[in-house]
């Protein structure tokens, strides 16, 4: 009843509210004590549920009433100072675009794999193997593991395998009619995979569609690529597979299903998938091999009261007697990752995506933040200087009456509505943002995610925060002055607003260094990778990847090379197994002798599996010893040439000392022995220091050809390739690129880095000067009769400017110092990435502390000499 | 002049009723005496308000009389205005009934 009343009080008329409360407790009392206390509550709180409608519709109408009048006057204000008020929105549309696109990356991050049906009790099992060769974990898992586990394990649910395709992974061709694509997103999948994730099927039934061997169920989108309009259903699609069973086929598969696509937040994206029963025909093993476990993936959903110990009991137990049929495995174990915490928690080898990290998360929200903070300390300088051409309107307003609340009232919804235009804006703004955010983070976030009803608390919050923090400060300003004196066309020169002011600016500078600073950095580190010599050549070099046949390739690469240099447009070819800028994980585990055992642990080693021209035709130079030799065809058989960290990490000090050294490789269990060594190359730029690498006269991996083009005439030499490549792989898509451009994108992430530093310090730099302007215009106004008066006594121009600009320096200077240790310690932490880096040196640091006193410099001077402009009879004709 | 509501003019009557006891809960009582209806707290002050307003009633406050929660009441009692506008009233309502047979006439 209490609270009946208390909320009756704010229902009703303010002048007779007493009354009426007394009203209505008396008559409470008297249903009370007529028809008993239960209807006495239920008839109090009747009468207030019977008030509220109206409450409401009355308290609508006049605050809409008065909202429209504040447009009004907002409209007004606008149009009389349309360069602010651009610039203004242009600020906050800069920071809230970020801070969209951020809140969509971050939300995109957070929800990885949220989205399938009881996400927290869905797991991958991963194994971690503990061998002479090293600790080593496997997002992968054996094939057998889920009969098994669908035999002993009554608590899981359901489970399914995800299998990559062996070798060709990742470029699968894919041909239907005279449409030819290679496919990066192809995997063979258990039927039941549809029970464990969450998979929405648009046709087809997804329990059989998968049963039979060659059929497959495709994306919306790779329906659309390959049959257009007709329904895929029913339709064939041919793919070329590899089984590991030596050699790929290509076949046709019968199109059982359409799923929808993949969406961005799941660590598993898929374009096709293939029945599992396709492969488990052509690898009967599948089944019973437990200690192949490379490229399959096994999943599994736990039911709701399952004991998760158990299964991990069992899973030990499987672990232990794999390991007692195996010899030199110190430690296996099998463990579940829960499917939520991979995106952002595992990083292990054969991982489905490149994993997010939590560093960049924060890395790219503090960006946000500042680009935010730019704008939104932009709007309320300029509304803080602003002010003083509005003293007029609110002292009117509060001699007719205004409380303050209604004047905050009012200039917040005037920063409401410039919010509410931002934010349109905004989205425009992010829609290009995203495009080179996508390609900097490598996700595929699309705008379209902002009606995702998860996002949207943030930006209802995002919005609030940027109305108060936007329009608080002159809300609060603007509604503190006297009327008195501003009716009298004085400014209010309250200590506590420029204050707030002066703190801005500081604010603004520290930003704009810090930013300055670390986009120099970025550029200047940029330039001093680029600068460094890669130690191989990567002009006129073009490149074919064979994704396709590779066994005829590797058989043949001699007379396919043969038939490329017949043109004289090319000057030399080489194949190799990897090529600069692109990463690859083989390497080989070698052991000193004639045999591949013994106790010690082996020496691991990346390999570039070459032919005898690879060496020649990128120029890379020799420490020691000789290259490969065509006439001496023993080569192929007897020799390996490593790198000088290679023959370093092999244990010889120098490289001489390690020529005709003997190793044998555990890939192929061949004793060869160390015909020369290599000066270090970078194949992947100057981010990492080169790594031991052994190089190899070997066919089973190559899968590069380089054409080293002469000069000139490369029209010509195109057209001839093209036509060869025709000849030699028949049906399969010319797919070439020119290594000196491929090899740039190894610096992309930097340079997109450094673009959108420096669009974000440019941004900075000018909201800062804005600021200062804004802020030395609202002083000089203040100051405008003491400036003519020191005019009038004989005061030069200097002096006046001078005047005007010994505060603004300590501010400057104030800004430095915050923000020149700030940069300087996050660009070390950035720099600590690089193998080879520059130190963030003297000449950064003092050239933005330069630009920033130059265009406080220019601020300041132009104002001044404004101030000084001034005829003092006019400033003073009123004394 | 504008003419009184059928509620407005209950109100009034209502008031005259009660002479110094008038109130709204008194004034909701005595509208129930005649009527047999209770209306809602509301539908009562709304119009008692606007009579208020516009004169027909003033309303004062006595120290001594209060609420049990020491709450002011605040008395109505008719203005010259709303004496008259009754006055007016009933002569109309007279004149308008004079010689009227209240039978439906086949």
């Amino acid at each position: 009843m209490k609270t009946a009343l208390r909320l009756l009080r704010h229902l009703l008329p303010p002048e007779d509210e007493a009354f009426l409360e007394g009203c209505y407790e008396e008559m409470y009392d008297r249903a009370a004590s007529e028809k008993g206390r239960p209807f006495a509550n239920r008839w109090i709180w009747s009468q207030v549920l019977r008030s509220i409608p109206g409450f409401v519709r009355h308290w609508l109408s006049w605050k809409a009433a008065m909202l429209r009048t504040h447009l009004v006057v907002t409209r007004r204000h606008i149009l009389r100072h349309k360069g602010f008020f651009l610039i203004k929105i242009f600020g906050l549309a800069a920071g809230i675009g970020c801070a969209v696109v951020i809140i969509l990356y971050v939300t995109n991050e957070l929800t990885y794999d949220a989205f399938h049906l009881g996400s927290e009790r869905i797991f991958r099992i991963a194994t971690r193997r503990i061998s002479p060769s090293g600790d080593d974990r496997f997002a992968t898992s054996p094939g057998p593991m889920l009969p098994a586990i669908r035999r002993d394990s009554p608590q899981v649910e359901a489970s399914a395998r995800i299998i990559a395709p062996y070798e060709n992974a990742g470029h699968v061709l894919a041909v239907q009619g005279e449409k030819r694509f290679f496919e990066k997103r192809v995997w063979f999948v258990d039927p039941e995979l549809f029970d464990v994730l969450r998979i929405p099927v648009l046709e087809g039934s997804p329990r059989s569609a998968l049963v039979e061997p060659q059929s497959v169920i495709i994306t919306k989108s790779t329906a659309r690529k390959y049959f257009g309009s007709i329904p895929a259903v029913g339709q064939s699609l041919r793919l070329e597979l590899d089984y590991d069973t030596g050699a790929s086929v290509i076949e046709d598969f019968q199109v059982r299903g359409v799923v929808r696509d993949a969406p961005a937040n799941t660590h598993w994206k898929y374009d096709i998938l293939v029945s599992m029963s396709t492969l488990s025909a052509r690898r009967p093993d599948l089944d019973t091999d437990w200690r192949e476990y490379h490229t399959k993936y096994t999943y599994l959903k736990l039911a709701p009261a399952a004991d998760r110990a158990a299964l991990e009991k069992q899973l030990a137990g499987y672990a232990e007697s794999v390991k007692s049929q195996a010899t030199n495995i110190q430690l296996l174990e099998f463990y579940l990752q829960p499917i939520r915490s991979i995106h952002l928690g595992s990083n292990i080898n054969e991982e489905m995506e490149a994993p997010g990290s939590r560093y960049y998360i924060y890395v790219y929200s503090f960006v946000a933040l500042l680009i935010l903070l730019i704008g939104v300390m932009n709007y309320v300088n300029l509304s803080a200087s602003l002010s003083a051409t509005r003293t007029r309107e609110v002292g009117v307003r509060k001699v007719a009456g205004s409380r303050r609340r209604d004047l905050v009232f009012q200039f917040l919804s005037e920063s409401g509505l410039i919010t509410l235009l931002a934010f349109l804006l905004s989205l425009i703004f992010a829609s290009f943002l995203l495009r080179s955010f996508n390609a900097m983070a490598g996700t595929s976030i699309a705008l379209s995610e902002i009606w995702r009803p998860e996002i949207w608390p943030a930006f209802v919050l995002l919005f609030l925060a940027v109305i108060l923090a936007a329009g608080g400060y002159p809300a609060m300003i603007l509604s503190s002055f006297k009327p008195a004196s501003m009716l009298r066309g004085e400014i209010a020169s309250g200590r506590r607003g420029s204050a707030v002011q002066r703190l801005l600016v500081v604010g603004q500078f520290a930003i704009s260094i810090f930013l300055v600073v670390c986009t120099l950095v970025v550029f200047r580190q940029l330039g001093f990778m680029k600068g460094r010599s890669l130690g191989f050549d990567r002009e006129q070099k073009l490149v074919l990847e064979i994704k396709s046949d590779q066994a005829r390739f590797r058989q043949g690469y001699e007379a396919i090379k043969t038939g490329f240099l017949q043109n004289s447009g090319i000057k030399a070819a080489a194949v190799s197994s990897l090529v600069p800028g692109v990463k690859s994980g083989s390497g080989y585990y070698l052991r000193r002798g004639e045999s591949y055992s013994g106790p010690e642990k082996p020496f691991r080693l990346k390999v570039i599996t070459v032919d005898q021209d690879f060496l020649s035709l990128y120029g890379i130079g020799l420490a020691a010893g000789r290259a490969f030799q065509r006439e001496s065809t023993g080569d192929g058989d007897s020799a390996f040439i490593v790198n000088e960290t290679g023959a370093r990490e092999l244990g010889f000090s120098s490289p001489d000392e390690a020529l005709g050294a003997r190793f044998t490789a555990h890939y192929n269990r061949r004793t060869k022995s160390i015909v020369g060594v290599t000066k270090d190359f970078h194949f992947l730029g100057m981010k990492e220091s080169a790594e031991p690498l052994i190089l190899d006269i070997e066919p089973s991996l190559l899968r590069y050809l380089t054409l080293s083009l002469a000069p000139g005439r490369i029209r010509e030499t195109m057209a001839f390739v093209e036509k060869k490549w025709g000849e030699q792989f028949p049906g399969v898509p010319f797919e070439y690129f020119f290594l000196d451009e491929s090899f740039d994108r190894v610096y992309r992430y930097e340079e997109q880095m450094g673009k959108l530093l420096g669009i974000v310090a440019g941004l900075g730099i000018s909201v800062a000067f804005l600021g200062l302007f804004g802020l030395v215009a609202f002083t000089s106004r203040l100051r405008r009769k003491e400036i003519a008066i020191r005019k009038v006594v004989g005061a030069p121009t200097s002096q006046i400017v001078f005047l005007m600009s010994r505060r603004f320096v300590r501010l400057i200077i104030l800004a430095a110092v915050l923000a020149v240790p700030s940069a300087w310690l996050a660009a070390n932490k950035w720099l600590q990435d690089f193998a080879y880096r520059i130190k963030p040196g003297i000449p950064v640091f003092a050239f933005a502390l330069a630009a920033a006193f130059l265009i406080a410099l220019a601020a300041v001077l132009v104002q001044g000499i404004k101030a000084d402009r001034d005829n003092p009879a006019d400033v003073l004709r009123h004394e | 002049m504008k003419e009184l509501t059928r509620k407005e003019e209950q109100i009034l009557l209502a008031i005259q009723h009660l002479r110094c006891d008038a109130y709204l809960i008194t004034i909701r009582e005595q509208i129930h005496k005649f009527t047999g209806t209770y209306f809602s707290v509301g539908t009562i002050f709304a119009p008692l308000s606007r009579l208020e307003m516009n004169g027909f009633v003033t309303s004062y406050y006595q120290k001594e009389r209060r609420f049990a929660s020491k709450k002011p009441i605040k008395f109505y009692r008719l203005t010259e205005k709303g004496v008259r506008a009754l006055e007016d009233l009933r002569k109309l309502n007279a004149l308008m009934w004079r010689g009227i047979c209240l039978a439906v006439e086949e």
